[in-house]
C-alpha cells in the first residue's frame, strides 16, 4: 500500500526508526528460522566443555550441561519474541475493541465499562498476570493469556479517549449528519484514524510484553523446562551463576535488546505517525 | 524618514533549512520605524509576516540555512549580539504582544506574579516599588481593580483581559520597539474594537515604536501611520495608510483590496475581485518578482531584467518595474444577488438547546445539573432561493443551532420542512437539510478519498444512481464546484485551503438539498479565496434555488452573500433584516455595537464606535430579563433585566426585540458616514 | 481544591478497593480445588471433605462467602494460611513492613536522581548530555528487573568479590549497617529500572512543555534561561510527572515482587510467589489485596497533590 511504503520511507530517515526496524525485522527474521539457523543441537549435552566462554566453537559459550548457548538463544527466540507479539495482539485487540464500542457508545455502559477498567488497572499488572496464572496453571501459552488480558485495560483505556477525540471531529459529525450507519462510522471514519496510535501503543507493548513474559516464566510460571525460553535459562543458570556468567549473560543481553529494537521501532513509529511532525 | 528611527531593517534575508532543501522566508527586507510611530505589516497566510517578527526577536522556530542583513534597534545590530546580550534587551527594549493571550501566559501563575517577574529580570533601579507599578500597569491597561486581578490566574479571566495583561507585560519596562503579531485575531470583535482601542491610546501616553502585523487591513487601517504590504517573503509596497488604502500602486496590493469587502458596497454595487493564485516559489531558482506567475501586467521583457526590488516611487516605496503602466484592470462585477422566493422551505419555532450533562458520580452526590440554554426560543424562517446569515461572536449559540438543525444533538421546539412538521431526523430530511463545516480539515476524513467521500453522500441519498453511474456524477459535482475531475483520486491534504472547501460544498450539494448550512465556511480562508467561496455559492443557489442558512462573525462579507440577517446574542435572535436596508436605523443597541466594531480599510467610509464593556454572561433557566442587558449601553433601567424584551416589527421583513421603541432606537446616529 | 475534590476522590477509592477486593476474591474461587482439597489433600474421602466444607462456610453461595470475607478482611482477618497454619494477618503485615522499606527507599531515590536527570535532558535536547541520558534510559526500560537483578548478584556479591549478601533480610533494629547491607542490591535494582522510566517520561513531559507558548513568551520578555526552565518549565512539567510516577508505582509493585524473589528478601512480593506455589488461598488474597490496595492509595495521594497543585482543578 501507498501509506505503508510512506510510512517505511519517512521510518527509515530517522536513525532510532531506522535501527529499530533493521533490528526487528532481523529478530522476526531469527524467531521464524531460528532452528534451521541453529549450529549445534540445544539440547545435545557436552560434558567436556561446561561453561566455557565465548569461541569460536560456541559464539555465547556454554552451560551447565555444555549445552551451545548461541543456539538455545536461537531457538528459545521463537517462544520469547513470537509468543511476546501473540500475547500483544491479544491485549491489543480485545482492549482496542472495548475502548472503541465503550467510547462510541457513551452513557452509562460506558461509564460502567471504564469504572471496571479503572479498577482492573488498579492492580498492578505483573500482579494481575500472576493471579490469572493462578488459575490457569503454570505453562507459556496460559503466560501469553494472562499478559493479553493484562494489557487489554491499558489498551481499552487508550482506543476509547482516542476514539472520543475523533467522534468529535467534524468529518464523523457530517457522517452522523449524514445519515450513516452506525457500522460505517465505526469501521470507515474511526477506525482508520485510530490505527497509527494503536500501532504505536502496540509496538512499545511487545516490549513490555517480551519483558513480562520472561519475567513469568524466570518465576516458574510460565515456560517450563527444558525449554530455552530466555527468562526460564536464567532461572536455571542461577544455580550456576558463580561458576560463569555466560549463561546468564546471553539470555539476559538477547532479552534487553529484543526490547530496545521495539521500544526504538514504536518511538520511531510514533514521530513518524504523529500528523503534527509530518511536514 | 523622520527624526529618530527607532528599528532598521536593512536588506534582511533569511531562509530555514528544512528536508526538502532549503526554503526561503523572507527576502531583501527593507523596513524603518521611527519613534512614537507605527508601522502595520499586512500579507496573507504563509506570506511570513510573524516570520519577520520573529527574526527581529531573534527567536527562530526553525533550523537557519542562511541569514544576511542587518536588523539595527536603536543603532545596534541585533544579528550580532550574544545570547545574554539579546536576553537582556528583550521585553525591555523590544517585546511583542502575542497572538493567542491564552497560551502566552504560564497557566501556574498568577497574572500580578507575570508582571512582577519581568520588571524583576529588567530592573535596574533597586528602590522601584514592584508591587506598586504592577498596579500601576494594570491600571494603565484598563483593568480595574488591579490588586485583585493581580491575585488571578490565567483561566480566571476573560480572553480580553489576559490579552490586557500580555500588553501591560509589553510595556512594563518603556521599551523602544513594540511587536503586535495578530493581537486582535483571536478575540472577537466588539472585544478586539476595544483592544484596538487601547493600543491607540497606550501609543499616545508612551510614544513608543509599533510593528503591527495582522491579515486584517482593517484592523492594520485603525492603528497604523504606515502599512508595509508582504506578498511571499518580499515587502512589495510600503506606503501611509490613507494612501495605500485609497490608491493602491503594487498589482498584488490592488488585488488584495479588490477582494475585500466594504461596508459601501451595497451602495457603490461594487463586486468583489476572485483571485486565487497558487503561491509564489519558494524553492529553486529566485524569481526577479515572485508575483509575475499572477500579476495583470506582467511583461516578462521589463519584469524579468533584474531583481525587483523595492524603490522609491511617487508617495511611496514600490517593488515594481511597471509602476508607471496602467493595464485595465477588469473590475470584478458586481455582486448579482438573486432575490428569493416567498415560500417558506425551513421554519424553526421555539428553538431550544440546552447543554449540559451529569456524571453518575454527581447525580449520586445528587447535584442538580446546571443547563446552559445555548440557544434559547428561536423563531427563523427560511425561503426557497434565500440566504439568511446568522451573525454573532463565539458563544452566541450559532453553532448549536446549526447542529440542532442537522440532526447532530438534542433540542426542544418545532421544525417544519416544506411546511410539514417534522417529527424525526429521518433520510428524507437530512437529504433537504446539509451542513458545510468551518474548517474542512477536520470535516474530510484524512483516510478518504475524494471519490468516496463524494460517492457516500450519492449512495445514500441518490439511489437511484447506479454503482456504476456515480463515478460520472462525482465527476459532475466536481465540476460544479471548479475542481478538475482527476481530483477525485486525491486526498484531502493534497487540496488547498480552498480547494477543500469546494469539496466539502460538492459533498452538499450531491444530495441536491433544499437547504444548506454554512457554519462559518470561509473564516479560516484569506480574502481571495473567501470572495471565490461566496461566488461559487451564490452560482449555487443561481443554478438550484437552494436555500442557504449562513453562519458568519464576519459582517463584511453578508452583503455580498445574503438576502436577510439575523443578529445572535446569547442564545437569542435579536434582530432579524434585510441586508439591503443594513445601512438603515433603527438597529438593536447590539446589533449596532456589532456593525461598528467591524473595521474596514474602506477610506470613503466612516465608521462611528459603539464600545461594550463587560463580558458574554452564561444564559441558565435563571435568566429572566434581555440578555444584553448587562453589557447594553442603551440599557434604560431594571425593566431591562425583569422582563423580556417584547418583538417589535420595524418592517415587513425587519424585526428586533428591544424594551426602547423603535422610533426612539431611529433617533441614534447612523454607524456610517460614506463620503 | 474543595472538599468535595478530596469527598470525590475517596468515594472513588472505596468503590475501587470494592471491585478490586471482588477480582481478587473471584479469582481465587475459580481455582480449581478448593481450601477443603487443599487441607486433607488428594485422597480424602467425600464424608470428610463435606464436613470440612460446611465448617469452613464453602457450601454457602459465592456471594455469602464474599462477604463474609470482605467483612473478616475490614476486622482484619485475613485466615489462616493453609501452607503454615498461621494467621495470615501478621504473616503479610510484617512482610508488607519489610516491603515497604524496599519500595519508599527506591521510590525517594529515583525522585531524587530522574527528576534532575529528565530536565537536565530535556533542557540541553539533541544535545550529547541528552543523547547520554536517553540511551542509558534505553537500555535501562528495556531490562526486566530480573536480569539486572541477577547481573549485580554475580558482579557485586560472588564469592570473589563478596561487596554485599547474595540474600536474606536482618532488621534494621538488630544491626542498622546490617540492614542496609541486605536492603542495597534489591533497591539499587529497583532504582535503576525506575530511573530510567521516570527520567524518560519527565524528559519527555518537559519538552512538550519547553514547546509551549508561554515559555517561549517567557523567553522573548527577557527571563533568564534558569528562570525560564525552573520555574515555568518544570513547574508546568510537575502536574503530569506527578500522575507519571503514581502510576510506576504499578511498575514498583511489580519490581518488588520479583526483586524479593531474586534476593530472597521476605517481604509480601516473596510471600505472594510462596502462596501461588502452594496454592495457599487466604495467603494469596491477603497478598494481592495488599499490594493493589497500596497501589490504589498511592494513587488516590497522586490525586490529591495534583488538586492541591493545580489551580485549575475546581470541582
Amino acid at each position: 500500500m501507498l501509506s505503508t511504503m510512506k510510512t517505511l520511507r519517512a521510518l527509515m530517515r530517522s536513525p532510532q526508526g531506522a535501527v529499530g526496524i533493521v533490528l526487528v525485522t532481523l529478530l522476526l527474521l531469527i524467531s521464524i528460522f531460528g532452528p534451521l539457523l541453529a549450529p549445534q543441537d540445544p539440547e545435545s549435552f557436552n560434558f567436556g566443555a561446561r561453561f566455557s566462554p565465548p569461541s569460536a566453537e560456541f559464539l555465547f559459550g556454554t552451560d551447565w550441561f555444555g549445552r551451545d548457548l548461541f543456539s538455545r538463544i536461537l531457538v528459545g527466540a521463537r517462544s520469547t519474541v513470537l509468543l511476546a507479539i501473540l500475547a500483544t495482539v491479544i491485549g491489543t485487540a480485545s482492549g482496542a475493541l472495548i475502548g472503541i464500542f465503550s467510547g462510541f457508545v457513551g452513557g452509562w455502559v460506558d461509564e460502567l465499562i471504564m469504572r471496571t477498567i479503572d479498577a482492573i488497572m488498579a492492580i498492578p499488572g505483573l500482579l494481575l498476570a500472576l493471579m490469572i496464572l493462578t488459575v490457569l496453571g503454570s505453562s507459556s501459552l496460559n503466560a501469553v493469556i494472562a499478559i493479553g488480558i493484562a494489557f487489554a485495560p491499558g489498551m481499552a483505556r487508550i482506543s476509547r479517549s482516542t476514539t472520543l477525540a475523533v467522534r468529535e471531529l467534524d468529518y464523523v459529525s457530517a457522517a452522523r449528519a449524514r445519515g450513516e450507519s452506525k457500522l460505517w462510522i465505526i469501521f470507515a471514519e474511526i477506525l482508520p484514524n485510530m490505527v497509527a496510535p494503536v500501532i504505536v501503543e502496540a509496538t512499545i507493548r511487545v516490549a513490555f510484553a517480551i519483558m513480562t513474559l520472561a519475567t513469568l516464566s524466570f518465576l516458574g510460571l510460565g515456560a517450563q523446562p527444558p525449554s530455552p525460553e530466555w527468562g526460564l535459562m536464567i532461572a536455571e543458570a542461577r544455580e550456576h551463576m558463580f561458576r560463569s556468567p555466560w549463561p546468564i549473560l546471553a539470555p539476559g543481553i538477547s532479552i534487553a535488546l529484543v526490547a530496545i529494537a521495539f521500544n526504538l521501532l514504536g518511538d520511531g513509529l510514533r514521530d513518524v505517525l504523529n500528523p503534527h511532525s509530518q511536514e | 524618514m523622520t527624526q529618530t528611527t527607532v528599528l532598521d531593517i536593512k536588506d534582511y534575508s533569511l531562509s530555514y533549512q528544512t528536508q526538502a532543501g532549503p526554503i526561503r522566508i523572507l527576502e531583501n527586507i527593507n523596513l524603518q520605524i521611527a519613534k512614537g510611530e507605527v508601522l502595520g505589516l499586512v500579507g496573507e497566510s504563509g506570506s511570513a509576516k510573524s516570520s519577520l517578527a520573529y527574526a527581529v526577536m531573534r527567536d527562530s522556530p526553525g533550523q537557519i540555512a542562511s541569514e544576511s542583513g542587518s536588523i539595527m534597534l536603536q543603532g545596534e545590530d541585533l544579528t550580532q549580539l550574544a545570547d545574554q546580550d539579546l536576553t537582556r534587551r528583550r521585553g525591555k527594549q523590544i517585546s511583542m504582544v502575542f497572538q493567542n493571550a491564552a497560551t502566552a501566559l504560564d497557566p501556574t501563575q498568577s497574572l500580578g506574579a507575570h508582571l512582577a517577574e519581568t520588571l524583576r529580570a529588567h530592573q535596574t533601579d533597586s528602590t522601584l516599588d514592584i508591587q506598586k507599578r504592577v498596579y500601576e500597569l494594570f491600571e494603565l491597561v484598563g483593568l480595574p481593580d488591579p490588586e485583585l486581578m493581580a491575585k488571578k490566574y490565567p483561566h480566571e479571566v476573560s480572553g480580553g483581559e489576559k490579552q490586557r495583561v500580555v500588553l501591560a507585560m509589553a510595556v512594563s519596562c518603556d521599551p523602544d520597539l513594540i511587536l503586535f503579531d495578530e493581537p486582535t485575531s483571536a478575540l472577537d470583535a466588539t472585544t478586539a474594537v476595544g483592544m484596538l482601542d487601547l493600543f491607540a491610546q497606550m501609543q499616545k501616553k508612551i510614544g513608543v515604536a509599533g510593528l503591527f502585523i495582522s491579515h486584517d487591513l482593517g484592523v492594520v487601517a485603525e492603528v497604523a501611520d504606515r502599512v508595509a504590504v508582504i506578498y511571499g517573503g518580499r515587502v512589495v509596497e510600503v506606503a501611509k495608510v490613507d494612501d495605500l488604502f485609497a490608491n493602491p500602486k503594487h498589482p498584488y496590493t490592488q488585488s488584495l483590496l479588490a477582494s475585500l469587502p466594504r461596508p459601501s458596497d451595497t451602495r457603490s454595487k461594487r463586486g468583489l475581485k476572485i483571485d486565487e493564485g497558487t503561491p509564489p516559489p519558494r524553492r529553486g531558482d529566485v524569481p526577479s518578482c515572485n508575483f509575475s506567475h499572477r500579476c495583470p501586467k506582467h511583461d516578462a521583457s521589463v519584469c524579468e531584467q533584474s531583481r525587483v526590488l523595492l524603490q522609491p516611487h511617487e508617495d511611496r516605496l514600490l517593488a515594481c518595474a511597471r509602476a508607471d503602466v496602467v493595464v485595465g484592470e477588469t473590475s470584478a462585477s458586481p455582486s448579482l444577488i438573486v432575490p428569493a422566493t416567498a415560500d417558506v422551505v425551513l421554519e424553526v419555532k421555539n428553538l431550544t438547546v440546552k447543554l449540559g450533562r451529569t456524571s453518575m458520580l454527581d447525580q449520586m452526590l445528587n447535584k442538580t445539573p446546571v443547563q446552559v440554554h445555548a440557544v434559547n426560543n428561536v423563531d427563523l424562517q427560511i425561503h426557497r432561493g434565500e440566504t439568511v446569515s446568522l451573525v454573532g461572536e463565539s458563544g452566541c449559540g450559532k453553532s448549536s443551532l446549526a447542529r440542532a438543525l442537522v440532526g447532530l444533538g438534542p433540542f426542544e421546539g418545532e421544525l417544519l420542512l416544506n411546511g410539514r412538521s417534522v417529527e424525526t431526523l429521518d433520510a428524507a430530511y437530512r437529504a433537504d437539510v446539509q451542513i458545510i463545516f468551518q474548517n474542512p480539515d477536520s470535516s474530510l476524513n484524512p483516510r478518504h478519498t475524494l471519490e468516496t467521500i463524494l460517492s457516500r453522500a450519492i449512495k445514500l441519498y441518490r439511489p437511484e444512481i447506479s454503482a456504476a453511474e456515480r463515478g460520472a456524477e462525482i465527476r459532475k459535482l466536481l465540476e460544479k464546484v471548479r475542481l478538475p475531475a482527476h481530483y477525485s483520486s486525491r486526498y484531502p491534504h493534497q487540496l488547498s485551503g480552498g480547494e477543500k472547501q469546494r469539496v466539502a460544498i460538492a459533498r452538499a450539494i450531491a444530495a441536491q438539498p433544499k437547504v444548506i448550512i454554512c457554519d462559518e465556511i470561509t473564516s479560516g480562508l484569506d480574502a481571495a479565496v473567501q470572495a471565490s467561496i461566496v461566488a461559487l455559492l451564490r452560482q449555487v443557489q443561481q443554478d438550484t434555488d437552494v436555500a442557504l442558512l449562513f453562519i458568519t462573525h464576519d459582517l463584511a462579507i453578508l452583503r455580498h452573500i445574503a438576502h436577510r440577517t439575523a443578529v445572535m446574542y446569547l442564545g437569542e435572535i435579536v434582530e432579524t433584516r434585510s441586508v439591503d436596508g443594513l445601512d438603515q436605523r433603527p438597529y438593536h443597541p447590539y446589533t449596532e455595537a456589532l456593525l461598528s466594531s467591524a473595521s474596514s480599510p474602506d477610506p470613503q467610509t466612516q465608521t462611528r464606535r459603539v464600545r461594550l464593556t463587560g463580558s458574554l454572561p452564561v444564559r441558565t433557566a435563571r435568566l429572566s430579563g434581555c440578555g444584553f442587558e448587562s453589557r447594553c449601553p442603551r440599557r434604560i433601567g431594571n425593566i431591562c433585566n425583569e422582563q423580556p424584551a417584547p418583538l417589535r416589527q420595524v418592517a415587513q421583513s425587519h424585526a428586533l426585540k428591544c424594551h426602547h421603541e423603535t422610533a426612539e432606537l431611529a433617533k441614534v446616529e447612523p454607524v456610517w458616514k460614506f463620503t | 481544591m474543595t472538599i468535595s475534590y478530596v469527598m470525590k476522590r475517596l468515594i472513588y477509592l472505596v468503590f475501587t478497593a470494592l471491585l478490586v477486593s471482588l477480582i481478587v476474591f473471584s479469582v481465587t474461587q475459580l481455582l480449581p480445588a478448593n481450601a477443603a482439597t487443599m487441607i486433607l489433600g488428594e485422597y480424602a474421602t467425600d464424608e470428610a471433605l463435606a464436613v470440612l466444607n460446611s465448617k469452613l462456610g464453602l457450601d454457602d453461595p459465592a456471594i455469602v462467602q464474599y462477604f463474609r470475607w470482605l467483612s473478616n478482611v475490614l476486622q482484619g482477618d485475613f485466615g489462616t494460611s493453609l501452607r503454615t497454619s498461621q494467621p495470615v494477618g501478621p504473616t503479610i503485615m510484617d512482610a508488607l513492613g519489610r516491603s515497604a522499606i524496599l519500595a519508599v527507599t527506591s521510590l525517594v531515590l529515583v525522585c531524587i536522581v530522574a527528576i534532575p536527570l529528565g530536565v537536565l535532558a530535556a533542557s540541553r535536547r539533541g544535545k550529547p548530555t541528552d543523547l547520554g541520558v536517553s540511551l542509558v534510559s534505553y537500555i535501562g526500560v528495556s531490562m526486566p528487573e530480573f536480569v539486572l537483578a541477577t547481573l549485580l548478584l554475580v558482579w557485586l556479591a560472588s564469592p570473589s568479590v563478596g561487596l554485599f549478601p547474595a540474600s536474606g533480610y536482618v532488621p534494621f533494629s538488630e544491626d542498622f549497617w546490617g540492614g542496609l547491607h541486605h536492603i542495597a542490591l534489591p533497591v539499587l535494582t529497583l532504582t535503576i529500572v525506575l530511573t530510567a522510566h521516570i527520567s524518560r517520561m519527565i524528559r519527555s513531559e518537559m519538552a512538550d512543555t519547553l514547546e509551549m507558548d508561554f515559555i517561549r513568551a517567557g523567553r522573548l520578555r527577557g527571563l533568564s534561561k534558569r528562570r525560564v526552565l525552573f520555574h515555568h518549565a518544570l513547574r508546568n512539567s510537575m502536574l503530569p510527572a506527578i500522575t507519571v510516577i503514581a502510576l510506576d508505582v504499578g511498575y514498583l509493585i511489580g519490581g518488588v515482587i520479583v526483586v524479593e524473589e531474586v534476593f530472597a528478601f521476605p517481604g509480601v512480593g516473596r510471600q505472594l510467589i510462596l502462596a501461588i506455589q502452594n496454592r495457599d488461598l487466604p495467603m494469596i488474597q491477603a497478598g494481592a489485596l495488599i499490594m493493589a490496595g497500596s497501589y490504589a492509595v498511592a494513587n488516590l495521594l497522586a490525586d490529591l497533590a495534583y488538586g492541591a497543585l493545580d489551580k485549575r482543578i475546581k470541582y
